[in-house]
């Protein structure tokens, strides 16, 4: 009886996915065996697996982005989730916070991501930039952000952090306030020190908001684009091209649309692994 | 005796003066990020203000170190351009999540309250939220050829389209785990009753999930209206929105910092509205997740 | 369970309050509705576009038409200019016709203000689509792959041509303009011409000319108490403005590192400035030095007057010696440039030298003249001197493999500037064609180039371009326009000019060249390795997208007898 009816929950979504995104990506499967240019004037043809070989044995840019690209996530997120478990666990108890400042912290997530990445490359321009200005200000060397790689890919981190740890931040406050009260006061009562209440009781109930909140930051972070495209333009040398930027130079700029979808082709498997890992943790947790 | 006395007073000083200083110690923590977080925003709007020949000065009072202007305001917000921009944002945002949500409400619902046989409900959600980790330079360019196809190009409903994709996913997984935390014994006696599923849905778990429906729709309204690389893809000189105009300061020529700094503070303002709209009843909202029997 | 924790960001510091679900209901129901129709409403409320019928102003235009226009005097040519156009068999009425301009927003200006002219005569209508310029090019390559014909008329960067002219995509203008006329051909600077060209044929028309120019702060160099200590130091007197990349080496080299101008107490200032930003027009520099290093002034042939590949193996050139000795003289020069240089885009290049006048001498293209006067932030208003850009005391000598040593000079057009054509899909090519004219004639394109109308977006292109009371009216010093635009003048109406790179793929050549560039600014490769990788991957790109094809594209682009 309910059998039929249930499907029609369930259908609208998957359809529309199977329509608009699993067709697609369908698509660009079959595009990632052709050899098709745009610049080249001719029509789309069959090469098999030449794209993959190339990728594989001759692209070391594509695999340099792709590191650039693994460090930046995994350097971003552990920073986030540091800095924003710190605050969060301060502050749990500490001041009570008012709606303005809940305002003052969504904003960061407000700003599209590439207004954010023009507006901190006019803060940071080393000559005539706020940031240089108030390190100056206080007697600190002016930091030259563009020019050596290190400090440009510091200086994007930087960017994301600034974008996503009030989120990270409020989100794991919440979780903090909404535990069960309980275990913090018998563990109070038994005389425990506050790092060791943190420690035992607070970070392992934590724990599952911590696997998905560290899920979604890493699978947005990911996809770095607009960052690169809008503050360093993939420089000084290659060091800050990731690998979405990279995939976009190929298809939109040198219009090779096969290699361009082979190049995603991996990203997408590389990312899968990824998250699948992360995915099969928070099944758990079900 | 005296000596005791001192002994206790002596450490409920320093008890005072811990906590005092703790306390310092916390504000001030708390003061400083919160100035990172929102200097940047202070800065842009400062800037926006700044007539052109000032802004590479580093002041900070208006009236006092430079004669504020309110020239990019008005240039910017009497333009077609972006009136049409800021128009086309709002209704590509808010139909684009008002559908994600719709849908993604149905299938979380679906998901949370039936059993599946062949593929396991887990399988379907897990599948659902892969989605969202495609990378959309993968799909753009089939994307837009399909779009082309159905002579969608350049329309708000194609935009519309193309915005539920990234969000439904999202919007899926979020509702049933909503709809998992509300208590099922409601819905169940309203079957009994005699009321078929779809009646169930509609007029008993929908009402108790609306907060977090709002939520939701909070989410992915911000996502699709600062959504740039489709909309740069998909729209012409029709249907573009607010992220286009922030890309199109860069121009060949130069960076134009004061159009963007009114252009980002602009961006920001209906995501905030719609966030403060919503909250008081989320908040409420929270307690009756929170009743559970 | 957990995973709602995420959408509670919104909602977390305050305290439960009981609540009321009419309440939810209706405020949420209200406000995702209430956004909806609101949107939906101020969208149908916005007034309808007034149709040009509408419009009752007195057209003017044929009074500006017959104006006549002299030269600045510093070029013994005068050349006069008369915008009558025989109007042969082309209609002049366009009723309710809509021409689509494509471009980005800067380069729309002009157009923008061109067209309630236009519309008032012909009564057709001008629709504008702008893109950011990173867009421009798929875009139109989306359109012209899809045969669609949406632009009817696309104003793009002249490097493009072998993308679209090559590509068939666009319509060969030679017929038209023998039918129906053209204003004032032989106006045109002779290099603006040859970018519009392909293959001998006019497939565009020129929109903005473009090339890069040495700039150089005349109230430092000129200065007694330096010139002297320059002299002292260096043997030779301050060559104001400095002709050899070795020259400008000594130069930049001793205005390193103080403060030379004593603006703001306590500034360091430096010797140079250029684009150096990976991903932006960093390759353009190197190529200026290039051009100086590892060509041979002359009309096209094998080994002169082209700067790219052989035209008989369609081998790069870019690994020879010469260009190698470029490489090292630009990473010499880097040395006595802003430590930030390597975030220097256009647009923090621009902001540095015009803004905040931070070094003595500056490679950029005509715009930062244009700034000097006329943005308001500008600290170097008329104290900046123009010049050609420099030459080099060697050439390397690609026949005969060895170095010529005297003094080899080339003007060279990096980016090529902007030209205006119509697609070849287009299905309205005669009012197309019309507004084309139209924009291009004299009378209206002279009000673009001198700024008069507030648009900055296209150089001069013509001779009658550089008529210097324009220039001094919209204010500019006089001596300092007629200096700037005798230097464009001499660059442009060169008839050895060298043309930028136009075949298909260009792109992705100047991309890997850019990218070699940039690892060897921060020393990751030396400049052997680099020129070395840039040929290896220049060939590839040539392979991949047929060498034959693109030997004879790169022949017929240049028009080179091998």
């Amino acid at each position: 009886m309910t059998s039929p009816i249930k499907w029609l929950f369930l259908l609208p979504a998957i359809i529309y996915l199977v329509a608009l995104t699993m067709f697609p990506l369908a698509w660009s499967l079959s595009l990632a065996f052709m050899d098709w240019k745009l610049t080249k004037a001719s029509d789309p043809q069959f090469v098999g697996l030449d794209n993959f070989i190339r990728l594989f044995t001759k692209d070391a840019r594509f695999w340099s982005a792709l590191s650039f690209t693994a460090f930046y996530v995994t350097v971003a997120a552990a920073i986030e989730l540091t800095l924003g478990l710190i605050l969060a666990v301060i502050l749990a108890s500490g001041i009570k916070g008012g709606r303005i400042l809940r305002v003052i912290y969504i904003i960061p997530l407000a700003v599209p991501p590439i207004g954010a990445a023009f507006m901190w490359r006019m803060m940071l321009q080393e000559d005539v930039g706020i940031v240089n200005a108030i390190l100056t200000f206080f007697g600190i060397e002016r930091i030259r952000w563009f020019t050596d790689p290190w400090t440009a890919r510091i200086g994007l981190i930087m960017i994301d952090v600034w974008q996503w740890t009030p989120f990270i931040f409020l989100a794991l406050l919440a979780a903090i306030r909404a535990l069960p009260v309980e275990p913090l006061e018998a563990a109070k009562v038994d005389g425990a020190s506050e790092f060791k209440v943190l420690q035992k009781i607070i970070i392992p109930l934590l724990k599952p908001v911590i696997v998905t909140l560290v899920l979604i930051r890493c699978i947005d972070a990911f996809k770095l684009f607009d960052l690169v495209y809008g503050v360093t333009g993939g420089g000084p040398g290659l060091s800050t091209e990731s690998a979405s930027f990279y995939i976009y130079l190929v298809g939109r700029s040198y219009f090779d649309l096969g290699y361009a979808s082979a190049a995603s082709y991996i990203m997408l498997i590389i990312m899968m692994a990824l998250s699948i890992t992360l995915l099969w943790r928070l099944r758990r947790t079900w | 005796m005296e000596v005791e006395e001192n002994l206790v007073s002596n450490s409920r000083i320093r008890v005072i003066t811990m906590q005092a200083l703790k306390k310092t110690l916390l504000i001030l923590i708390f003061a400083v990020f919160t100035f990172w977080t929102s200097f940047p925003l202070i800065w842009m709007i400062i800037t926006s203000i700044k007539p052109r020949a000032d802004i590479y000065k580093l002041d900070f009072v208006p009236f006092y170190q430079f004669v504020p202007t309110l020239e990019h305001w008005r240039n910017i917000i009497f333009s077609d351009s972006f009136q049409r921009a800021f128009v086309n944002g709002l209704i590509v945002a808010s139909l684009s999540a008002l559908f994600a949500l719709l849908l993604g409400s149905l299938a979380g619902y679906g998901l949370a309250r039936f059993q599946f046989q062949r593929w396991k409900n887990k399988d379907i959600a897990t599948w659902i939220l892969s989605q969202r980790m495609l990378p959309p330079v993968a799909v753009l360019i089939p994307f837009f050829l399909f779009m082309r196809f159905v002579n969608l190009i350049d329309t708000v409903f194609g935009i519309i389209l193309a915005h539920v994709v990234f969000n439904l996913p999202l919007s899926v997984w979020l509702m049933l785990d909503f709809f998992k935390g509300l208590p099922p014994e409601v819905e169940e006696a309203s079957q009994v009753d005699g009321c078929s599923p779809l009646q169930t849905f509609f007029r008993i778990a929908l009402p108790i999930a609306l907060p977090g429906m709002a939520a939701v729709y909070a989410l992915c309204f911000i996502f699709s209206w600062n959504e740039l690389m489709f909309m740069v893809a998909l729209s012409y000189d029709k249907a573009y929105t607010i992220p286009v105009q922030v890309a199109s300061t860069l121009a060949f020529q130069q960076m134009e910092w004061w159009n963007l700094a009114v252009y980002v503070t602009i961006a920001v303002i209906p995501p905030l509205i719609l966030t403060l709209m919503f909250e008081r009843y989320i908040i409420r909202a929270l307690t009756l997740g929170a009743v559970k029997a | 369970m957990y995973i709602y924790w995420y959408i509670w960001l919104f909602f977390t510091m305050s305290e439960p309050k009981k609540m009321n679900r009419r309440a939810i209901l209706g405020t949420v129901a209200g406000v995702i509705g209430g956004l909806a129709v609101g949107a939906v409403v101020g969208w149908t409320a916005k007034p309808a576009e007034v149709g040009p019928v509408a419009r009752t102003e007195t057209v003017t235009q044929t009074a500006i038409r017959t104006q006549t226009v002299t030269a600045p005097q510093t070029v013994t040519r005068t050349l006069t200019v008369t915008g009558t156009l025989p109007q042969v068999g082309l209609p002049d009425r366009f009723d309710g016709v809509e021409v689509t301009v494509m471009t980005q927003p800067w380069n729309m200006c002009p157009v923008k203000h061109h067209r309630t002219n236009w519309e008032a005569t012909t009564r057709g209508v001008v629709r504008m689509i702008e893109f950011p310029y990173a867009e421009l090019r798929p875009k139109a390559m989306d359109d012209f792959l899809a045969k669609a014909g949406t632009y009817d008329i696309l104003i793009f960067p002249g490097g493009l041509m072998g993308d679209y002219a090559g590509g068939g995509h666009l319509e060969n203008l030679d017929p038209w303009i023998e039918r129906y006329g053209f204003p004032a051909l032989e106006d045109l600077l002779p290099a603006t011409r040859k970018v519009a060209e392909w293959g001998g044929n006019l497939y565009a028309v020129p929109y903005d000319g473009d090339c890069h120019m040495l700039y150089y702060r005349k109230d430092v160099m000129l200065n007694p108490e330096y010139q002297r200590r320059f002299r002292e130091e260096y043997g030779y007197p301050m060559p104001v403005p400095p002709k050899t990349w070795e020259e400008v080496l000594d130069v930049a080299k001793f205005f390193n590192g103080w403060d030379w101008d004593k603006e703001r107490p306590g500034e360091t200032k430096y010797g140079i400035a250029f684009i150096a930003k990976r991903g932006t027009q960093a390759q353009w520099t190197l190529l200026d030095l290039i051009a100086q290093y590892n060509v041979i002034p002359g009309t096209p042939t094998r080994y002169a007057g082209h700067m790219f590949f052989d035209p008989v193996t369609m081998t790069p050139l870019l690994n020879e010696p010469g260009a190698v000795e470029a490489l090292k003289m630009l990473l010499e020069l880097k040395n006595y440039a802003p430590p930030g240089l390597l975030g220097y885009g256009f647009a923090e290049f621009r902001d540095a030298y015009v803004k905040g006048g931070v070094a003595v001498l500056g490679i950029d293209w005509g715009d930062v003249g244009i700034m000097e006067f006329m943005d308001p932030a500008s600290v170097v208003k008329g104290k900046l001197g123009y010049a050609p850009l420099p030459g080099a005391s060697k050439v390397w000598d690609r026949q005969r493999g060895r170095w010529i040593n005297k003094y080899n000079q080339n003007d060279y057009g990096d980016f090529g500037g902007w030209v205006m054509a119509i697609s070849a899909y287009s299905k309205k090519k005669e009012a197309a064609f019309h507004l084309l004219r139209y924009l291009n004639d004299p009378a209206q394109s002279i009000l673009d180039a001198t700024g008069t109308i507030g648009c900055w977006g296209s150089n001069p292109y013509r001779y009658s371009h550089f008529d210097l009371e324009k220039w001094v009216a919209v204010g500019f010093a006089e001596d300092s326009a007629r200096e700037y635009l005798a230097v464009i003048q001499k660059i442009l109406s060169n008839p050895l000019h060298l043309i930028d790179l136009k075949i298909p793929g260009r792109d992705e050549y100047y991309d890997k060249l850019d990218a070699h560039l940039a690892k060897a600014f921060i020393g990751e490769e030396t400049p052997e390795q680099a020129m070395r990788a840039v040929y290896d991957e220049w060939e590839q790109v040539t392979e991949s997208l047929g060498r034959e094809r693109q030997r004879r594209l790169y022949i017929e682009s240049l028009n080179i007898r091998v």
